[in-house]
């Protein structure tokens, strides 16, 4: 939506301020364009109510523009709480990593991860369809965390790590997040900010602490997002002093193996083919997952979700839709949901009729969102030709194959 | 986050490929330091990777003006218009960069490249020469110079030039997918394919390389061995060379026609040549397609083709088919409309499979209109004579006059690159 669009929409607002579907939208949209003022000022009278959590997330942006980022933190968490389907990992990764200069402080560091971990509610449940992949994370990482006994007394593993890959916006934070609930362990992220400030050693303690912190707090799950920037497969990066920082996350890693404590390290990466090669070894990410982008019934049920609380016209046949976005991503189908919704919305500014979504929306707004993973599938596929020697990508090939990309 | 953080954190992230978010760091440098040139030249590569060449092109240029001292600022502008297909504005740049530093090997490296891309291999070759004057041992600049040496036929040179590199370092993808290339040439495809796949294996989205082990495994098959040498041929001569070859094969053709027209007793010495003729000229459209047919049957080959080439040899297939079809019958009944169906089908053929050939964007949408519309017309003409409609013949007639006038078109839009970056 151009800017010219949202203004007509908020002048709009001020005519009619009690229609709630305008409101919500135009907070959407001043979310989406970084407007975080207006969008917290506006949603305000959203707060009394279904539409709370999107006016408690308007509130945290609101709040972390003032640099108030404990207020931010409080009032993002409520907003999930209310909504899952507000997750908003941009904003995520600035509560996390904003303020450099706190971090250096051992307390800073102690209240930080208190920020940074937490006991995320969401479990398999949550997640719709993907059957392939829930089985295998039971497998690989589920039954050896719940009964450790069976898979010693046959001399497996019980932690260390996983390295899961995939399209972007496939869900793979989420899928770690559920993977954690499903545990009930605690869960700690490190986003690439963190991982950069290691690598400038603005807080070199920090990755030992955190480790110390999961391992007294097990079971947990590490989560190390976008783990291809840490080390760096090129050559030219092999210089740069970041090898010190994979060494200490390998001692860790490999300190995790030896001890067999319950403490997992999820990796998740775009871009598997420049994790470290050192980092693949046996016992550090010795185990890879491909998350593929989400499957059908996964489809249907995203783009329910995302669709609550939508003016929704009965008789929207989401089986149909699923049919229709095969390879798109989660993210795709997420604008898939906003851009029929802006036809509706079109049509109610012009005619001043509020008319419900509807399926035809959604047809029509197909023929404008094409998925986003293609690009990266196709580039995969030379991956999966030229460099599988070691069975890396298997799972990745057979899905290339299913969906016939070339 | 300090200037001097921002810039670092940039780095990083960008020798990390992780260039949106590269980028958004350079941004706040700028923010920082709105005159800092090597910020905006990383910038501006990091939206050349992402492809927003227009954008690309903007920062790179704001990067010299902010800097004109700044190397890196010249190397982003020259490589993002190579990299978009303005190779005009690329020399111009690369002519600037070497009016500051004269021997800078970077910028005659980038110079001996726009030359490789403009086919003017003895040009590419003095560049490379007039840089390795400054860094005798730069890999880029001996993998240059084998390539061009290579090109002019001196494969021997070529070889010895990058041995010498792979002996130093024998896991450089670049000096492996050179040394397939260099196989390929002296017709040796079984060697070239075991440079080719180590040069993949070490770096999968190494496209020379890919293109190289495609060429290799048709090149196996003799027939499209034999085009493969004729390309190498003519790619040796000079662009005017090629050019008046190419006329000159089609005068002389026309010649040969006319005068067996009007000499009835040269027919019989005219028309095997003339038959060959055509078949050879036939084959350099369609070997390849033809050859990735092949392919198909072929387990390896099977993985490494295409959707494209798949697509495209289905076509062809199916042209070919039809070719076969019709003339069988038209050998055995002797029916004239046969004859000029199948020659139909074995002439749509070429503008078809053009189609694929053609650089994505303006080139291939032109080749898709104009082959569609021949076809059309044809299949209209044809269509109208089988069902009785003596009209049909106006139809055929103005798609048989096309024919020839198409090849011009076709050669043209095969090989025109278009320029990115004017629009977003």
């Amino acid at each position: 939506m151009d800017d010219a669009t949202l203004e007509a929409l908020i002048s709009a607002l001020s005519v009619t301020p009690d229609n709630q579907l305008l409101r919500v939208q135009v907070v959407r949209e001043l979310l989406r364009s970084r407007r975080w003022e207006r969008a917290e000022e506006l949603a305000r009278p959203l707060l009394t109510t279904s539409e709370r959590p999107l006016a408690l997330l308007a509130g945290a942006r609101g709040a972390l523009t003032r640099g108030d980022k404990e207020t931010a933190g409080q009032l993002y968490r409520q907003a999930l709480d209310g909504d899952r389907g507000l997750v908003d990992e941009a904003l995520e990764a600035e509560l996390e990593v904003q303020d450099q200069p706190v971090r250096l402080s051992v307390q800073g560091l102690e209240d930080e991860q208190a920020a940074l971990s937490e006991r995320p509610r969401i479990s398999f449940q949550d997640i719709g369809g993907m059957e392939t992949l829930k089985e295998q994370i039971r497998l690989n990482i589920l039954y050896p965390m719940q009964k450790p006994e069976i898979y010693e007394a046959y001399g497996k593993k019980v932690g260390g790590g996983i390295l899961m890959f995939g399209p972007p916006g496939c869900g793979k934070t989420y899928i770690s997040r559920a993977t954690a609930g499903e545990m009930g362990a605690k869960f700690f992220t490190l986003t690439i900010a963190d991982t950069l400030n290691m690598w400038l050693g603005e807080s070199e303690k920090h990755l030992a602490a955190i480790f110390s912190t999961a391992r007294t707090q097990s079971p947990s799950v590490i989560f190390i997002d976008e783990v291809d920037a840490l080390g760096g497969k090129r050559s030219d990066m092999r210089n740069s002093g970041t090898r010190t920082m994979v060494s200490q996350l390998l001692v860790e890693m490999d300190g995790i193996a030896s001890q067999n404590e319950k403490v997992l390290v999820l990796g998740a990466t775009n871009m598997p083919w420049n994790v470290d090669m050192a980092m693949r070894r046996a016992g550090r990410f010795d185990r890879v997952l491909f998350v593929p982008p989400p499957d059908l019934k996964a489809r249907e049920e995203i783009l329910k979700v995302q669709s609550r609380n939508r003016k929704l016209a009965p008789g929207i046949n989401w089986g149909e839709l699923a049919k229709k976005t095969e390879l798109f991503s989660g993210a795709d189908l997420n604008n898939l949901v906003e851009r029929a919704t802006e036809r509706a919305l079109a049509d109610a500014l012009k005619s001043g009729n509020l008319r419900d979504v509807t399926h035809a929306d959604f047809l029509s707004a197909l023929k404008e969102v094409k998925p986003s993973t293609t690009e990266w599938l196709r580039r995969s596929r030379n991956y999966v030709n030229f460099a599988n020697q070691d069975g890396l990508y298997e799972d990745l090939a057979r899905y290339l194959d299913e969906v016939k990309i070339k | 986050m300090s200037e001097q953080q921002a810039l670092q954190r940039g780095r990083l992230l960008y020798n990390a490929e992780h260039y949106d978010q590269a980028g958004e760091m350079f941004v706040e440098v700028l923010r920082v330091d709105p005159q800092n040139a090597e910020a905006q030249a990383l910038l501006a590569l990091c939206l050349s990777h992402q492809k927003k060449w227009k954008g690309a092109i903007e920062a790179a240029r704001e990067a010299v003006r902010l800097d004109p001292e700044e190397p890196l600022a010249h190397e982003a502008l020259a490589v993002i218009y190579l990299n978009s297909n303005r190779l005009e504005e690329a020399e111009r740049a690369i002519l600037q960069a070497l009016e500051l530093e004269p021997d800078s090997p970077t910028y005659w490296h980038l110079a001996g490249h726009l030359a490789w891309r403009r086919s003017d291999w003895q040009t590419a070759l003095e560049s490379a020469q007039r840089g390795l004057a400054s860094d005798p041992s730069s890999p880029d600049l001996i993998n240059l110079r084998s390539l061009a040496l290579m090109k002019l036929g001196h494969v021997e040179e070529s070889r010895q030039g990058l041995a010498e590199l792979l002996a130093e370092n024998p896991e450089d993808p670049s000096s492996l997918a050179n040394m397939g290339w260099s196989s390929l040439h002296v017709g040796k495809p079984g060697e070239a394919l075991e440079f080719f796949k180590s040069a993949l294996q070490l770096e999968p989205e190494n496209d020379y390389a890919r293109q190289g082990l495609m060429e290799g495994l048709r090149a196996r098959y003799p027939f499209y061995g034999l085009v493969l040498r004729f390309f190498f041929f003519m790619q040796g001569l000079s662009k005017r060379a090629q050019e008046a070859i190419e006329l000159g094969l089609y005068l002389g053709q026309r010649l040969l026609n006319e005068l067996a027209r009007e000499h009835r007793w040269l027919r019989p010495y005219v028309r095997p040549i003339l038959f060959l003729y055509t078949m050879f000229a036939y084959m350099t459209w369609l070997a390849k397609p033809l050859a990735n047919l092949l392919l198909r049957f072929n387990p390896y080959g099977k993985l490494v083709l295409t959707r494209e080439d798949e697509q495209q040899s289905n076509v062809v297939a199916g042209c070919l088919g039809l070719t076969t079809l019709f003339a069988v019958i038209h050998v055995a009944t002797g029916n004239v409309l046969a004859f000029v169906t199948w020659a139909f089908f074995l002439t749509v053929c070429v503008p078809l499979a053009s189609i694929f050939e053609c650089e994505e964007g303006w080139p291939r949408k032109l080749m898709k209109r104009v082959a569609l519309l021949e076809a059309a017309v044809g299949v209209l003409g044809l269509l109208m004579l089988w069902l009785g409609m003596d009209r049909g013949v106006y139809f055929i007639s103005i798609y048989f006059q096309l024919v020839a006038p198409t090849q011009f078109l076709i050669v043209y839009l095969r090989n025109v690159r278009p320029e990115l970056g004017h629009e977003d």
